[in-house]
């Protein structure tokens, strides 16, 4: 029956792409074909969540819990496919090689400590939320509390990323405004969420799902064909690598590379005097820049180039703050191009900076490297295991049996994903490094062009040596651009582009919708029914619920327009600080009767409060606000990077956890009977 | 006397779950510690340790978990047929004392 469904959906999808391409054909303008890709799968999600409105509590907070195994496997599949996943998963490997391994590792293996550890027991359980179960099995206020706000907080930064990206992609698709994007996606998330609550949120998310596997695969299939002939691309991909490895070879020992290199780390020079005098800069840099349109047209050198340079002198910052953002983004992106191969790694290359048989500094960074993989990927595994929105998710199973079976799908969903992202990082470096990299100026092809004129910060090309031939020093791509633009390096036509950005559309929605939802439900159920109003009826509970989801979206698209770009480095904090509030509580709650409420929440405590600590001492952003000076030599354990705190923060609060309740007298035979209960199927009825 | 069928359950969920929590970990830490080392290898056309972290260990993962839940269907099997057993034994009186049935 549910079958029926999706497979009738999927028909209309289809149809609906069938229709695109023959419009594209007929010559409908591109704003028409975007705006309709957008609008009609927006509209369909919306359908679907007027379908399954609901008021009652169950259906509201957990889908009736009546979702069978595959689907649920499929919405959670979809929940964890953010924006970033979907379109900077692949720009990460493209530009940071093997280490952007660490995030596929670190985002399949928690799979693993969900089924093993958490999925089944928490469904046995059997409540609403995760605070709900810390509150039950540890009695009291103060875990559940504890475990609501940190649920919130997590929650709330990463739903910020999702609306920022749900308003850039649709300002993509149709050419609106950032803003209207923003707003019609938001339309879409409160339209489910809103209406239907968990009920209408998993089916949709479904929805999602099929959206966005066919948005990734089909311009991989057709670029890998087109490339390779292959149909399996994952499996085929093998050779492109090997070629790369040799071009990669090639480029770094090209003495016209080494020379735009050094280019380069002259430029990093100059805008490093440009940023002591920003306004002097700004001045200078109007008057060269029309002295140069001068020159071009005197010359009578081609109108692209004309054009360009008037293109570069209307896009010149206005404000000094501007000025000074751009020169600062020109530093970096100099810096990273005066090192071998634009700042790229080699390709299949573990821990490419360092060397294990080089001299004391080589092998010491390699050595560097490689612990702050595993670092990274062990605590992106534990805080995968311990986000919120994605345990609640098995809460909606039918049993603890389903649950278990539920984890084991979405990991074959998200594994699908995984597998794909890393083949497309490298054939679109495969298509750079063969096909661009050494083409005249004006014979580059169409994407590069038309992107570069877009978004400089996506893709931007310069002749810095003057010899009218790209070097790879002298073209920069952004992460974002190798998911967005692979189908036009295919010469694909324009609506397969649209697909992969109604693709990013629905993974963005997707988690939007399950993080909203966990954070109304946390506070209108944590803390407002358990804590404030423990007589409020289920009716009332479920209008809290749907009133603090308009809020907190109203609340997030506020801080999503202020486009704080700093804000992606408190996404990846996200997972260390679910990981370290959640993992040992929950964990040992199962594993170990003698947890007690003390313990739980000393360790839940001193996990967030070390995590804290050691990012205030080593993020950037936070070194910068709190004025820290000490070098991170002194500051870090390990040479491991803020980014993978939790990697401390767990063990340490398991240790707190374990001490503390050794310390303290055993928890109750309430709780004891809860974990009793936990481990065991549950009775058949006879 | 005899141990129930709840605790034989839970020893058994235990062993399985640390057995597949070290093979988890194992994947995990010697994967990445020896990438460099491996790729000197090659394996379906890609070299080694490129491979483990991009393909191999994710497939690993996968056939954890599908493990994890064939092995707990059986032990949740198991105890259900145990669950029957211990009531019939309850319901007569035993004439020897029971013993605990080996696991397999």
């Amino acid at each position: 029956m549910i079958g029926r469904r999706y497979g009738l959906f999927l028909l209309g999808f289809a149809a609906l792409i069938g229709a695109m391409a023959l419009a594209e054909h007929e010559g409908l303008p591109r704003t028409w074909i975007g705006a309709v890709f957008l609008l009609v799968t927006v509209a369909l999600y919306a359908g679907i969540g007027f379908l399954c409105r609901t008021s009652d509590e169950a259906e509201y907070f957990v889908a009736g819990r009546k979702v069978p195994a595959m689907y649920n496997g499929l919405a959670t599949a979809a929940d964890w496919m953010s924006a970033a996943s979907f379109i900077g998963t692949a720009g990460v490997l493209y530009l940071q090689g093997f280490g952007g391994l660490a995030y596929i590792l670190g985002w399949t293996g928690g799979y693993v400590l969900l089924a093993v550890l958490l999925a089944p027991y928490l469904r046995r359980f059997g409540q609403y939320t995760v605070p709900d179960f810390l509150g039950a099995r540890y009695g009291g206020l103060a875990p559940r509390v504890v475990g609501a706000l940190a649920a919130v907080a997590v929650s709330f930064v990463y739903l910020v990323v999702q609306i920022y990206g749900v308003g850039l992609i649709a300002s993509h698709l149709t050419g609106f405004g950032f803003d209207l994007g923003i707003f019609v996606g938001l339309g879409g998330v409160l339209v489910c969420s809103f209406l239907g609550g968990m009920r209408a949120v998993t089916w949709t998310q479904v929805a999602q799902y099929l959206v966005l596997i066919l948005a990734y695969l089909v311009p991989l299939t057709w670029l890998s064909v087109q490339q390779t002939g292959s149909l399996l691309p994952a499996f085929s991909h093998g050779s492109q690598l090997m070629q790369i490895a040799r071009r990669e070879a090639e480029l770094g020992s090209d003495p016209v590379e080494l020379d735009v290199a050094s280019r380069q780390r002259q430029l990093a020079a100059q805008t490093e005097l440009k940023l002591r005098d920003v306004r002097r800069a700004m001045a200078a840099d109007a008057q060269g820049l029309s002295r140069h349109i001068e020159a071009l047209r005197t010359q009578q050198a081609p109108l692209v180039q004309v054009q360009r340079a008037e293109r570069e002198y209307l896009q010149r910052p206005r404000t000094e703050a501007q000025a000074r953002l751009r020169y600062q983004q020109e530093l970096e992106r100099a810096r990273s191009h005066a090192l071998p191969l634009a700042g790229m790694p080699a390709q299949a290359l573990p821990y490419a900076g360092g060397d294990p048989q080089g001299d004391a500094a080589s092998s010491a960074r390699y050595r560097g490297e490689r612990i702050n993989f595993i670092a990274l990927m062990l605590c992106l595994m534990m805080g995968t295991a311990a986000m919120p929105h994605v345990l609640t998710r098995f809460f909606t199973t039918r049993s603890a049996r389903e649950a278990r079976r539920s984890v084991a799908w979405s990991l074959l969903f998200i594994t699908l994903l995984y597998l794909a992202a890393p083949t497309l990082a490298v054939m679109v470096k495969y298509e750079v490094l063969n096909h661009v990299v050494g083409l005249p100026f004006d014979q580059l092809p169409q994407w590069v062009t038309r992107w570069s004129r877009l978004d400089a910060n996506l893709l931007s090309v310069r002749d810095l040596n003057g010899d009218g031939l790209l070097q790879l020093g002298e073209i920069h791509l952004g992460a974002d651009i190798i998911v967005l633009a692979a189908p036009e390096i295919g010469g694909l036509p324009y609506w397969v582009s649209c697909l992969v950005a109604a693709g990013g559309l629905a993974a963005a929605l997707s988690t939007a919708d399950g993080l909203l939802l966990t954070i109304a439900n946390a506070l209108s159920h944590d803390i407002y029914f358990r804590l404030f109003n423990p007589g409020a009826h289920a009716v009332s509970r479920v209008i809290a619920s749907k009133m603090l989801v308009m809020v907190v979206a109203l609340l997030a698209a506020l801080m999503a327009a202020l486009r704080l770009t700093d804000i992606l480095q408190f996404v990846s904090a996200a997972f260390s600080l679910a990981a370290a509030a959640f993992f040992p509580a929950l964990v040992m709650g199962i594993f170990w009767r003698r947890a007690n409420r003390a313990g739980a929440l000393a360790g839940m405590l001193a996990g967030l409060g070390v995590c804290l600590a050691y990012m205030a001492l080593n993020l950037p952003i936070a070194r910068s606000l709190l004025g820290v000076t000490l070098p991170l030599a002194r500051t870090q354990w390990w040479g491991v990077d803020a980014i993978a705190a939790g990697v401390f923060a767990v063990p340490l609060g398991l240790l707190v956890l374990v001490v503390v309740s050794l310390l303290t007298p055993p928890p109750g035979a309430e709780e004891r009977a809860l974990v009793d209960r936990l481990r065991v199927p549950d009775r058949p009825e006879s | 006397m005899h141990r129930t069928a709840e605790v034989r359950l839970w020893a058994r969920t235990r062993r399985l779950t640390l057995g597949l929590l070290l093979l988890w970990l194992f994947v995990s830490l010697a994967g990445p510690w020896f990438a460099r080392a491996l790729n000197d290898w090659q394996v379906f056309g890609f070299p080694a340790g490129y491979w483990i972290a991009a393909q191999g260990a994710l497939l690993v993962f996968l056939a954890i978990t599908v493990v994890c839940i064939w092995q707990m269907e059986r032990f949740e099997a198991r105890y259900e047929a145990d669950v029957v057993a211990d009531r019939a034994a309850d319901a007569v009186p035993p004439a020897e004392p029971a013993t605990d049935k080996p696991a397999p």
